[in-house]
């Protein structure tokens, strides 16, 4: 009788190796808030619960990023185009953190809602029009899939924008881990340095690998570390979980006339910066690579859609805490009122101390907001070190060089792209430098635009794509001093850092340079020669349902060999 | 009813079947856009003219594109299915 061994399939493998990495991070987060209760209980100090309970989850998190390290040039870039859709789900997610951390930068609450309506549509776009298309290119990079529809000149326009999307979204991070840090008697520049070190720590030894690994147990505990001291709140201020008591109190708040929402904007104001917040996000370098490495173009859709999921829990929580921040530790006005010139990072910076929370609860919502911001960094810093380390060294430079001389240079790149960002952050001249505002507005005005055409419009040529991406930057160059000053004249405008010139949403100029930039691509397009037949095959594969990569075809054959070492998929 | 397309020469009635699925692709990205759309004018005057006090109402305008999504994706994998692609996840 022949012998038959029954085995798990490797897809049921990687199900069950990501449920263990998210349910390893909650378990730990359970086992830690346990073990910070006992603490508190026999009298141990706030400062050591807190400081230990960051410790071991940033500890914990390094690690998955430390252990998850390659010597494959298609796993360090791609993680072996290898992920299921709920953990590119989680790299998308962590690519829209950024954005997140410049809304909590703005003053008035709107800017909460503001990034609800951006990224929604971001993430919506992502799904219905560029990330299954992009995913079916099988392009290392979103810069090598618009050389490979509208020729290799466009990484001329296309790398360096990427590059600085990512790089200035990365300072801005590492700025705020720096403001965030006087709170918790911390210096800015050692902040900064520590996060740097972690950031590096989780993606240096398995790029996108370690990043996406790392991706899942941080989001995981970011949303768990924000969610699960506030329902403790909840319950012991108004004896429910539900979110409406919360709202109730607000409400009869601002009815005693303390309601210090700052600059509130018309719904047609919040609107229209969210409309405009969109196309940036979607454009996001770290998004569209969650659609590259995804295990096929179905996961590709599908993980913006769970990147959504994470994110409104996670924005619902946040939006609390700004609540519990306007009413103060007894439920009523605070005792302290909330500066009005306050951002909203700062109350939540002071919520410690203004709720007065517990040790284990305080500790819970640190830890989160570093999963958080770890998650952010890393996103923006893989997708910075893979723009420059295979679209300009191993595409452009130094195309055969060896698999170790390219696994050596992207990894000089993520260190020299972090060293940077620091240095960006910490510069004093640079203290008000509106990196967030100039990120979004490159990502919306020069990428959007090529993506979305570059995949629905086989008839766009190369002259036309270069034209509409030059006429992109060019307006928003000549666009965003005037805008920047409509924007303070009318109501989404901050005092945080990224205040100047014109708030991190300010990107109406993202907007108007998309529009110029998809109008030069159009008109020129339609008056010059129509692409050669390949490049219209091309274009019209990408929407086809295809099994394997157009441009690395080569690359299917192993993906099941990357997949099945793969933490997550 | 008759099915013409198989009367039809092997390449043409590719060629039909890749328009079909094109078309059915961009109508359902356009009919998602639109619901997103939407959704985020019903939650921006919700806020302003309903005030943010009505929880369940926000969330709803919240939560309307993520279930749009998942609609969305099961009709994709379907056209997708049709023209002999499809994945599984």
């Amino acid at each position: 009788m022949a012998f038959v061994a029954v085995q798990a399939s490797p897809h049921a493998r990687r199900r069950s190796r990501l449920g263990r990495a998210i349910g390893l991070t909650l378990l730990l987060a359970g086992a830690l808030a346990a073990v910070s209760v006992a603490a508190e209980r026999i009298g141990i100090g706030a400062p050591w619960i807190v400081g230990t309970v960051f410790a071991a989850s940033m500890t914990f998190l390094a690690g998955i990023g430390a252990l998850t390290g390659t010597t494959r040039p298609t796993v360090f870039f791609l993680a072996g185009r290898a992920l299921t859709a709920s953990v590119a789900g989680c790299v998308g997610a962590a690519a829209c953190l950024p954005p997140f951390w410049l809304a909590l930068g703005e003053r008035s609450t709107d800017s909460l809602a503001v990034f609800a309506i951006g990224a929604t549509g971001g993430l919506v776009v992502s799904a219905a029009l560029v990330a299954p298309f992009l995913h079916r290119s099988g392009a290392y990079t979103p810069a090598e899939f618009l050389a490979a529809r509208f020729g290799r000149v466009s990484r001329v326009f296309t790398v360096p924008a990427s590059y600085a999307v990512c790089l200035f979204l990365l300072a801005a991070q590492l700025r705020i881990a720096g403001r965030l840090a006087p709170s918790f008697g911390v210096t800015p520049a050692d902040a900064v340095w520590a996060m740097l070190g972690l950031v590096l720590v989780c993606c240096i030894a398995g790029g996108a690998r370690s990043a996406s690994a790392a991706a899942a147990g941080e989001v995981a505990l970011a949303v768990a570390g924000i969610l699960a001291p506030l329902a403790v709140l909840l319950a012991a201020r108004f004896g429910t979980l539900s979110p409406q008591a919360l709202a109730d109190a607000l409400a009869a708040a601002a009815a005693d006339g303390a309601d210090r929402s700052a600059g509130r904007s018309s719904a047609f104001a919040m609107l229209g910066y969210g409309l405009a917040l969109a196309p940036a996000v979607a454009a996001l370098p770290g998004l569209c690579n969650a659609s590259l490495f995804a295990r096929g173009s179905a996961a590709a859709r599908r993980a913006p859609a769970v990147a959504l999921a994470m994110l409104l829990p996670a924005l619902a929580g946040v939006a609390g805490w700004v609540a519990v921040a306007h009413l103060g530790p007894a439920g009523g006005v605070p005792a302290a009122p909330v500066p009005s010139a306050s951002t909203l990072l700062d109350m939540l910076a002071a919520i410690p101390a203004t709720a007065q929370l517990s040790a284990t609860s305080t500790a819970l919502f640190v830890a989160a907001a570093a999963a958080a911001l770890l998650a952010g960094s890393a996103s923006v810093l893989v997708a910075a070190a893979n723009g420059v380390g295979y679209d300009l060294l191993n595409r452009t430079l130094a195309p055969k060089a060896t698999r170790s001389a390219r696994m050596a240079a992207a990894r000089l790149c993520l260190l020299a792209t972090g060293v940077a960002a620091a240095w960006l952050a910490l510069d004093p001249r640079l203290r008000d430098a509106p990196f967030g505002h100039v990120a979004l507005t490159l990502a919306a005005s020069v990428l959007f635009p090529g993506l979305v055409i570059g995949i629905w419009w086989k008839r766009a040529t190369r002259p036309g794509a270069l034209a509409g991406m030059a006429a992109g930057l060019a307006a928003t160059l000549l666009l965003a001093v005037p805008i920047a000053d409509l924007a303070a004249a009318g109501g989404l405008t901050s005092g945080g850092a990224e205040s100047t010139p014109a708030g991190a949403f300010g990107s109406i100029a993202g907007l108007l340079g998309a529009l110029a930039n998809a109008a030069a691509t159009i008109a020129v397009s339609l008056v010059t020669a129509p692409p050669p037949v390949e490049r219209q095959r091309f274009a019209d594969d990408l929407r086809r349902s295809v099994s394997r990569p157009l441009l690395h075809p080569h690359e299917a054959l192993i993906q099941s060999h990357a997949a099945s070492s793969h933490i997550g998929g | 009813m008759i099915d013409i397309a198989r009367f039809l020469p092997g390449r043409r009635r590719a060629d039909l079947g890749r328009q079909a699925h094109f078309r059915r692709t961009a109508i359902l990205a356009g009919g998602m856009l639109v619901l997103w759309l939407a959704s985020a004018v019903g939650f921006a005057v919700q806020l302003r003219m309903g005030g943010a006090a009505d929880v369940a109402a926000v969330a709803f305008w919240l939560v309307a594109p993520l279930i749009a999504l998942a609609v969305f994706d099961r009709l994709q994998a379907r056209a997708d299915r049709a023209c002999g692609g499809g994945e599984r996840l």
